[in-house]
């Protein structure tokens, strides 16, 4: 601002130079200064045209361009401008934005446009407390808190002394000081006015406030004005020290020595009340007004020891009317305040300790103790200043605190302003900065006076303000501004593609919702979670909320039942929801449009962020998923004599277990595919790898594009898995195509193991032998079998089969041929009874003697799979080896009893049964029997043999 | 009741009693056929026998009697209607239609329900209403008065307790054996007590299946 106004005069002056030398030389001869200030009053008007200085300003603005607007806006700016300084300001800010209770805190606070550098400004903090307002008479509790200077009040010194105790101390442990011994450790410190490296004399201190509404500055005074009150009599001006509010009394004496007399003795006296006598500005009529005094008493002119007489001193009736003439009227004059030293209202606002006053470069250990500081360490804050001088905030622009519930910070910072003074010297506006910039100067406290500098008068306005009185409207909260209320909450899901599976085989994904809170105060453990799930009406997008239906737990639409197929819905820690799409084809049918639907996924979260205080988050997220019963179908391989591959029969499709993870063995080639004739764009991944598939495989894959059909070889270990996964879409660059918008995400997971052979039975007599029963831990009773003990009757025909796991290794196909790539040998003893997949043996021994049945089987990939497998994928024919397997099972021969031979079926069977229970039910009865003939005999006997009555 | 009053007759019931329901719990069994048989000898057998050569009295007396046939349908009008009242409150409160079981087979087939309710139900309410309306309730009637229907009620319940069976599926018959415990009382016999039990029973079922249905 101060550049701009130089460059302006400095423009002006140009200007008026040149306009003088070029056009001034006509009338330089009748000219000096002094007459073109005023020309006229000279006489030399005559000889100059009344618009010559108008045609002289146009000329110049013609030749040098000067433009009329724009010097009038010049000169308008320049009216105001001294309204428009820079005054110094202070904004806080604080790390962390959001703090928790006990939670270290740090206020930083960035003064502007002071002159005085941000080291040598001096920053007194002041801290608030919840409870801590100010407070005349706090009660006990709010005083031991609050009250840190024990004078009984709460004012703002004692939240400065809470603040600026916290920064001298340092951390300090005032346990191991010892106050009382200590010598001194030379840590005081002497301020200076308006910052610590003001160094210009005290009579050049000159302290100011800035009005913020008005943009005015005001050098700060005691007080603007002072009231003169006149009392008169009717006949004399009365000292107004004289002038009483008295009343007439009487006083009752005892007799004394003194008065010889038995009775008592009442005198007239002249009673002065205790407010004094006002003068009532409101009731003047011209320059008299009304003297006012309490109801009953009135003002008179007396001498304030002839009032209220004792019995000691009275001796005789002393009346008011006695002391003194009433005061018939008194004039008031209120007289502004022009005559006072300068910069006489300069002084620190930093806190001081009872007793002592900081910043006076004494730093005893009284205020060591008070403010909590080392007595032997001058710096115990250990941030490069001396305790007293921490205390007076000497560069402190930042304070740190445990933070608490309701606490409130402050910073005022003094320092020299950017804006010089108008006084004879070189001082620069000393000024005090507030966080919030508030501080009002009521209109009666404002005022102006003259000085005459440099040989003018010049107008110099003046205010009383107590910036103190100001503190309170200067308090920040930490949690302001930037301290979310809400939670900020949110969701993402897996898998990308969720898939459905409507059939009853329960396959379809498993959808998991996380949640992320990005401003938690506390940990998942202790945050409220309450989650929903909704699925959208007619499998339309939709933000509408009442297009969504609850399927958790409406009765209606209970698509996810909890505790079955759907996690933890709510609670505390519930950070994830998990859930399975197994919607029934059925029950989906309305919610869904061509075979997409959308779920929305709802979260509530809730934490306990303070006393009494909870802070609240939700989000929501809408799941795009396909209800498809396509799955990646595993096939084994056929091979052409051109060495290609393609799909044979399908694999793993019998049971549950094997559609949820398919079992390989090592050294196969596993065919995939999916059924979908909707889906044009497909993308394999094998264990997270690209699986490609091209002409050179297998005519059913392309060289452009990748297929529905891939092939992979199981080359890992047993134990090893193998994740199959397909990305499909409908995209087609075709118009004719539909382009529904279909894709699906398909799993396959496959996992090698040794293959194994069983020995089972399909028919004939044939049983695992009974080795008892056990009971689970319900208590229900199952009956124990032995896998590989059998039972089978006498001369009876069993008929054995080799059951392979996996079971498509046992496939009848495989057995065919003269170089079958699965062989079964069957041995009964040592010696090779039989050869294939089924083996039929006659139980020709004697009853209670075995047969020792042996299987010896082997697996081995073809000689064309081997040969691929080593062509395209790289397998070593040496790793690409045979497969063998075992399985031996006793048979034991027994009587052909109903209980062993299964011949006799339904109530045949039940009555066999119970003929074969016989003798343990005969058993049974025996003893029911007896234990009611024990209890009939019993009590006939105690019946008979007891006296009647017991 | 004063303790002198106890004579030995109630002492030797009471103890016969307990240890016939002792014996249903604990006499060791391997099928439901000795099930079967334990059931029949401990709830009626033993009672019977007790009762005929022990005590020489007659059956009348332990209500297998018409009685009065006017307070037994009477009482079982009102006992039905109390029942049901019951019965609703805990379909309405205690969400018995989701805690009420009966074999999926009953459900599905009508023939088997019928086969259920007419030989498995009423033979084994006939064996309660023997035992706890007929042996223990008319035991103790004269001393015991209407104290004597809460005594077997709670007998059943304990009954229920011991034997590990106190389940929702029971509710039917504990509700019966209360109310039936009052016609047997009101009526001094068990051919009321016993159609209101095997009424309740049916019906109560028939809602469920019907509940479950529609």
């Amino acid at each position: 601002m101060i550049h701009m106004f130089k460059k302006i005069f400095s423009y002006l002056i140009v200007v008026v130079e040149i306009v003088a030398l070029n056009l001034f030389p006509f009338y330089a001869e009748a000219w000096s200064p002094a007459d073109f200030i005023d020309p006229i009053s000279l006489g030399i008007h005559k000889s100059i045209d009344d618009n010559l200085i108008p045609k002289i300003l146009e000329i110049g603005e013609e030749r040098y361009h000067m433009d009329q607007s724009t010097m009038q806006e010049y000169g308008e700016g320049m009216n105001v401008s001294t309204l428009k300084g820079a005054a110094p300001e202070v904004m806080l800010s604080f790390s962390p934005s959001d703090p928790k209770i006990g939670e270290k805190i740090t206020a930083h606070a960035t003064p502007m446009y002071f002159s005085t550098p941000t080291e040598s400004l001096y920053y007194t903090w002041y801290l608030r407390h919840e409870g801590c307002n100010l407070d005349d008479h706090p009660n006990d509790y709010e005083e031991k808190k609050c009250d840190k200077d024990g004078d009984g009040e709460i004012t703002v010194e004692d939240w400065k002394i809470e603040a600026m105790q916290i920064i001298a101390n340092g951390g300090f442990q005032i346990e191991k000081a010892d106050y009382f011994t200590a010598i001194n450790d030379n840590d005081g410190y002497k301020s200076h006015m308006g910052g610590d490296s003001n160094v210009r004399p005290a009579t050049n201190y000159h302290c100011y406030i800035h009005d913020f509404k008005n943009g005015e500055n005001y050098e700060i005074i005691n007080a603007v004005s002072e009231t003169s009150n006149n009392f008169y009599t009717s006949t004399a001006v009365c000292s107004e020290a004289n002038v009483k509010c008295v009343k007439d009394d009487t006083l009752l004496c005892s007799p004394t020595f003194s008065t010889s007399s038995v009775a008592s003795t009442e005198y007239q006296i002249c009673k002065e009340a205790l407010d004094s006598p006002f003068c009532d500005p409101g009731s003047c009529v011209g320059d008299n007004c009304t003297v006012v005094c309490p109801t009953g008493f009135s003002a008179r002119c007396v001498s304030s020891s002839d009032l209220d007489p004792n019995c000691d001193t009275i001796t005789e009736d002393a009346p008011c009317l006695s002391l003194g003439s009433a005061i018939s009227y008194c004039t008031t004059n209120t007289i502004t305040n022009n005559d006072f030293n300068e910069g006489r209202e300069c002084q620190h606002l930093f806190p001081d300790a009872p007793g002592y006053e900081t910043g006076d470069g004494l730093f005893p250990r009284g205020e060591e103790q008070f403010w909590g500081t080392n007595p032997n360490d001058p710096d115990t804050a250990d941030n490069g200043n001396k305790d007293e001088a921490n205390v007076a905030g000497l560069g402190v622009n930042s304070f740190t605190w445990n933070y608490d519930s309701g606490d409130r910070v402050g910073v005022i910072v003094e320092g020299e302003s950017m804006m010089p003074t108008k006084h004879d010297d070189s001082s620069m506006m000393i000024m005090w900065a507030l966080p919030n910039n508030d501080c009002e100067i009521e209109d009666e406290n404002k005022s102006s006076y003259i000085k005459e500098i440099k040989g003018y008068d010049v107008e110099i306005p003046i205010a009383a303000v107590d910036i103190d009185a100001c503190l309170k409207n200067n308090l920040v909260d930490p949690r302001e501004g930037g301290q979310p209320k809400n939670l900020e909450v949110s969701l993402s899901y897996y898998p990308e593609n969720p898939i459905n599976d409507p059939t009853d085989d329960n396959m379809g994904d498993r959808v998991s919702v996380q949640s992320i809170i990005s401003n938690a105060s506390q940990s998942s453990n202790n945050i409220y979670y309450a989650w929903e799930v909704k699925i959208s009406k007619d499998g339309i997008f939709s933000l509408n909320e009442e297009d969504w239906v609850d399927i958790v737990t409406s009765n209606e639409e209970e698509f996810l039942t909890k505790g079955e197929n759907i996690s933890l819905t709510e609670g505390i820690n519930v950070s994830s929801l998990d859930f399975d799409l197994n919607f029934d084809r059925d029950d989906l049918i309305p919610y869904i449009s061509g075979g997409v639907g959308y779920l929305r996924v709802y979260l509530k979260v809730e934490e306990s962020f303070d006393r009494g205080e909870t802070r609240s988050g939700n989000s929501d997220i809408i799941i795009k998923f396909t209800s498809s019963d396509k799955k990646i179908v595993p096939h084994k391989v056929i091979i052409d004599e051109n060495d290609k591959l393609s799909l044979g029969s399908a694999i793993c499709q019998d049971n549950l277990m094997e559609k949820s993870i398919c079992f390989v063995v090592k050294n196969e080639i596993i065919g995939l595919d999916v059924n979908d004739s909707n889906l044009n764009n497909f993308s394999w991944t094998l264990n997270g790898q690209p699986l490609f598939c091209d002409s050179s495989i297998s005519d059913n894959c392309q060289n452009d594009k990748q297929s529905e059909i891939n092939f992979f070889p199981v080359s890992g270990d047993p134990g090893d898995t193998y994740t199959v996964t397909l990305d499909a879409n409908d995209v087609s660059t075709n118009s004719n195509d539909s382009n529904l918008g279909n894709s699906i995400h398909l799993v396959k997971s496959f996992q090698v193991v040794n293959p194994s052979v069983n020995i089972i039975s399909t028919s004939g007599n044939f049983e695992a032998k009974n080795l008892g029963n056990y009971l689970n831990l319900k208590g229900e009773s199952f009956t124990d079998y032995s896998e590989t003990v059998f039972q089978s009757p006498e001369n009876s025909t069993v008929n054995l089969t080799a059951e392979f796991f996996p079971n498509f290794i046992g496939a009848e196909e495989n057995f065919l041929g003269d170089n079958p790539i699965t062989e079964a040998h069957w041995l009964v003893g040592d010696i090779e009874e039989g050869i294939g997949k089924n083996f039929e043996i006659t139980m020709n021994k004697p009853i209670g003697s075995y047969y020792g049945v042996g299987l010896e089987a082997t697996y081995e990939q073809s000689l064309a799979v081997r040969r691929i497998l080593n062509e395209v994928w790289g397998v070593s024919q040496f790793e690409s080896t045979e497969n063998k397997m075992s399985d031996f099972s006793q048979i034991e021969i027994v009587e052909n009893t109903s209980s062993s031979t299964g011949m006799v079926e339904g109530s045949q069977k039940a009555l066999a049964n119970l003929l074969y229970h016989f003798p343990s039910q005969a058993m049974f009865m025996l003893k029911i029997l007896l234990t009611v003939l024990m209890i009939i005999f019993i009590s006939s006997a105690v019946m008979s043999i007891s006296p009647r009555r017991i | 009741m004063n303790k002198k009053s106890i004579n030995k007759k109630n002492i030797i019931s009471i103890s016969i009693m307990v240890f016939c329901l002792l014996m249903l719990r604990f006499f060791p069994e391997k099928d439901y056929f000795q099930k079967f048989i334990i059931s029949l000898t401990f709830l009626f057998l033993v009672p019977f026998l007790y009762i005929k050569i022990v005590l020489k009295e007659d059956l009348k007396n332990f209500g297998l009697q018409i009685g009065s046939w006017k307070k037994g349908i009477a009482w079982s009008i009102f006992s039905l209607m109390g029942a049901f009242l019951v019965l609703i409150l805990l379909y309405q409160y205690a969400d018995l239609a989701d805690k009420y079981y009966l074999p999926q087979g009953l459900i599905d087939n009508f023939g088997l329900f019928v086969f259920y309710e007419a030989i498995l139900v009423s033979f084994f309410l006939a064996l309660y209403e023997f035992f706890f309306r007929g042996f223990m309730l008319f035991s103790f009637i004269k001393k015991g008065k209407f104290f004597s229907v809460i005594l077997q009620f709670v007998a059943f319940l304990l009954f229920l307790i011991i034997a590990k069976d106190l389940n929702w599926s029971l509710t039917h018959y504990i509700i019966a054996a209360f109310f039936s415990g009052i016609v047997a009382y009101e009526s001094r016999s068990l051919i009321y007590s016993y159609l209101f039990g095997w009424l309740f029973v049916i019906i109560s079922d028939a809602i469920y299946i019907h509940s479950l249905i529609y």
